[in-house]
């Protein structure tokens, strides 16, 4: 009897403990979010690209949100959508196609990735219509620490302060 | 999926996941980081110099305690406090890699340096060589580049200098047309090495291309420590790789930024075509491999495109496998000729997305349609291309000589004001255009008349100010103008034009004191656009001529004529060659707005536009003396 007390109390407490983990929600850090028309932008596409895409913790799905639309009515919508760092994974290389017509404008893609590294990754997207322009957008995804995975750099101080990035050139000395 | 099963897994062993202990916000960085060092370029130390600290750069958490490995060479000395190298070397050492970890409470970080000591040398008369960049070229299609048909380009214009091991400046040149430098040194008896700096600099002008990504640090290409040898000259060329493997970036891309300034160096001397003596204000170029069309914070590469800032810089994409705009030379001279256009003459663009085939705002539209324009006349080049995807493969072009491509041509159009503004540029002669101006009488009109025009700056301006100033040739600028489906040009406001096609909104009106004017608001082409924000299309904003009868204060108010919606009415007051507005109302929404200022006699441009409606609605608009 008290064998067996201690074994459903043994379970109890991990049914508990996985009940109180299943449950806790996902950290969410924040959303970021963005919109090519509030954008600098060279001459491109008129897609109009809107995203928003959770910071989250290492080896967590983020939700990635995006938003096309054009005022085009007829011709493909072309979006071609690829991880810029290998280390993103949950988003493969793969073209969408969107029919535009006047009724269907605007159209949306949704992403999880996820990494097992810190850092801000990305996300690339280029859209196009037939016989335009594309248009060029890379998608923020935040992971765990940010500051993790920035480039590190080789800044020189010369002793006039002069801030110098120095790059070896190929030489020919005779 | 990952996410749960870890979860499960982890709630079997009794270890949370998720959550963490964060404290939210956006920004995920602890308030307390671990040191975070950048490696330090090669320094060459002199055997019984003392020398200049090596320091390095620490963008984390404060350093509590220093260490390096292995032990530096006799009479250097390591302060365990902040990771800094000084002393005296007593000893020769070849180049050899030193590792310095910096830690604190809450973790550490490594970067390194590699030291070399060395003896003092003897002198030579005569140091000169050629500087050289790859230069990768656009595929014959004009889509993507073409890295198998790499060209060595001459470096043009640049400094030189030759510098000792401790990076000191002995002497410094510019390389001339075709990359050629030399110098006559004397009394050096060290070794030196030569530097080329990203920056084009005389009495008239100083350009220089940066990183924005790395504490906006110059960028040098750089030649070996060496000896100048016992022969009274010795020749060094240098030369920039492209860094390009077989499929991918693969070593230092040193030649992007020498690519760009060959491109502003073209530009200055098409500009001295004008006007030889003419001073340019300094610009800096940031560019980076990590620039990309992102969002955040631009000293982390997120610039969001290649643009100009408006002010004293441009921003050039530089992201492999995304948008890389190095090799864009189009790109870059259209950009350099916004800060042209900001600097010289004057521009009205309200910027925003816009292409080829749009019914613009005619700020806009005549601000981009100059800018790739004055690229082709820059470069004497008509085409224009934009390389990204994968490997750089994809891309678009455009030739402003085309005729056969015309979307929706008209004085709304940045295509069409291309296409009108080369004809009037160049030499070649096609169907309605036997002008061939060259540079110098744009570059009048830019910096005089199309700068001081009281009308925004549009096709309108520039072509009644060249008919101004070459009227033997009015029909020869109407026909040209008629290609694009133009009418002729005779004011500077556009008379007899509307604001869309449909409608009977006439693209200004005009406004003094009295009864005020009616205006219908947001006729804009594309409702979808507006209701989606697109304020930069043609009829979004309402243009204003508006005819101040004597000095005094005034107020402006724009109200609508009924009481619809949730309006939100914004205007904006010009006056003269400044683009910066002299009034302006943009309060919260309401019905109306209206701003009081004091005014001068003459003639104001005005911008009206309305957010939160995006119908056409009228709006009275009244000038009034206080």
């Amino acid at each position: 009897m008290k064998r067996f007390n201690i074994w459903v109390l043994a379970l109890l407490v991990i049914a508990l403990g996985m009940f109180y983990f299943m449950a806790q929600p996902k950290k969410v850090y924040g959303v970021l979010e963005g919109d090519t028309t509030k954008m600098m932008q060279k001459g491109g596409s008129s897609v109009k690209v809107q995203y928003s895409s959770e910071h989250v913790d290492v080896d967590t799905p983020s939700r990635v949100h995006i938003t096309l639309s054009s005022p085009k009515r007829d011709g493909i919508l072309s979006v071609e959508v690829y991880p810029r760092e290998d280390s993103l994974e949950g988003v493969e290389h793969k073209t969408y196609q969107f029919p535009l017509t006047s009724s269907s404008q605007e159209f949306t893609i949704d992403l999880e990735p996820f990494s097992l590294k810190e850092g801000r990754f990305y996300i690339n997207l280029i859209a196009s219509i037939q016989n335009e322009r594309p248009k060029v957008v890379s998608i923020p995804v935040e992971i765990g620490d940010i500051s993790k995975n920035r480039a590190k750099t080789s800044m020189f101080k010369t002793q006039k302060g002069e801030k110098l990035h120095i790059m070896k050139a190929q030489e020919e000395i005779k | 999926m990952r996410y749960y099963i870890s979860c499960i897994f982890a709630t079997l062993i009794f270890v949370g996941c998720g959550g963490g202990s964060g404290s939210g916000g956006t920004g995920s960085s602890a308030k307390k980081n671990p040191p975070i060092l950048d490696n330090h370029s090669p320094v060459t130390l002199y055997k019984s110099e003392s020398i200049t600290p090596i320091e390095f750069n620490n963008h984390g958490g404060d350093i509590t305690s220093c260490r390096v490995s292995p032990s530096l060479p006799s009479g250097l000395l390591f302060d365990s406090g902040d990771c800094s190298i000084s002393g005296t070397p007593t000893v020769n050492q070849n180049l050899k890699t030193y590792t310095v970890t910096a830690k604190n409470s809450v973790g550490e970080d490594s970067a390194t340096v590699d030291i070399e000591v060395i003896t003092p040398n003897t002198k030579v008369a005569k140091l000169k060589g050629v500087i050289t960049y790859d230069s990768v070229p656009v595929n014959s299609d004009g889509v993507g580049l073409d890295y198998a048909h790499t060209k060595q380009k001459s470096v043009r214009g640049a400094v030189v200098r030759i510098v000792d091991g401790s990076n000191k400046e002995l002497a410094r040149t510019t390389t001339d047309k075709n990359g050629y430098y030399e110098f006559n040194v004397a009394n050096i008896t060290s070794k030196v090495k030569v530097q080329v700096l990203s920056e084009l600099k005389s009495s008239n002008w100083d350009f220089k291309v940066k990183d924005n990504t790395n504490s906006d640090a110059l960028y040098v290409m750089e030649g070996s420590l060496a000896s100048l040898g016992k022969n009274s000259t010795q020749t060094r060329n240098l030369h920039a790789s492209s860094g390009w493997g077989r499929n991918s970036y693969t070593r230092t891309r040193t030649a992007a930024p020498f690519a760009i300034l060959d491109v502003v160096y073209q530009a200055i001397q098409k500009v001295r075509t004008a006007d030889s003596s003419i001073v340019f204000p300094p610009l800096d170029i940031f560019w980076s491999k990590n620039n990309k069309s992102a969002s955040g914070a631009i000293s982390n590469g997120d610039i969001g495109t290649s643009y100009y800032d408006g002010s004293d810089s441009l921003y050039i994409l530089g992201d492999e496998n995304s948008d890389t705009d190095e090799y864009d030379s189009g790109v870059i001279a259209h950009e350099w000729g916004h800060y042209y256009e900001s600097k010289f003459s004057r521009a009205d663009s309200i910027g925003g997305g816009h292409t080829s085939g749009d019914f613009l705002d005619i700020r806009l539209a005549f601000g981009e349609g100059f800018g790739n324009a004055v690229s082709s006349m820059l470069r004497d080049n008509p085409n224009y291309w934009d390389s990204s995807g994968l490997r750089q493969a994809n891309g678009w072009n455009m030739s402003l000589e085309t005729e056969n491509s015309r979307e929706n041509p008209g004085w709304f159009s940045e295509g069409s004001i291309q296409r009108i503004l080369y004809d009037i540029y160049d030499s070649h002669n096609d169907t309605g255009d036997k002008l061939s101006y060259g540079f110098k009488p744009i570059h009048q009109l830019l910096i005089g008349k199309e700068k001081n025009t009281p009308a925004f700056t549009s096709i309108f301006t520039f072509i009644k100010g060249l008919k101004d100033e070459h009227p033997s040739d009015a029909t020869a600028i109407d026909n040209i103008v008629a290609q694009e489906s133009i009418a002729p040009i005779n004011d500077i406001y556009g008379s007899g034009r509307t604001n869309r096609r449909e409608n009977a909104n006439p693209l200004y009106d005009e406004l003094t004191t009295g009864s005020g004017v009616t205006i219908v608001t947001n006729y804009a082409v594309d409702s979808y656009l507006s209701e989606r924000g697109r304020t930069n299309q043609l009829g979004a904003y309402n243009f204003v001529k508006v005819i101040v009868p004597s000095e005094g204060d005034y107020t402006i108010i724009v109200s609508q004529v009924g009481s619809s919606g949730n309006p939100d009415p914004d205007f904006y007051l010009y006056r003269g060659s400044s683009n910066q507005p002299v009034a302006k109302a943009e309060n919260p929404p309401a019905l109306s707005d209206r701003v009081t200022a004091h005014l001068q006699k003459g003639v104001y441009r005005m911008a009206i536009v309305v957010y939160n409606q995006y119908s056409g609605t009228s709006y009275r608009v009244k000038l009034v003396k206080n």
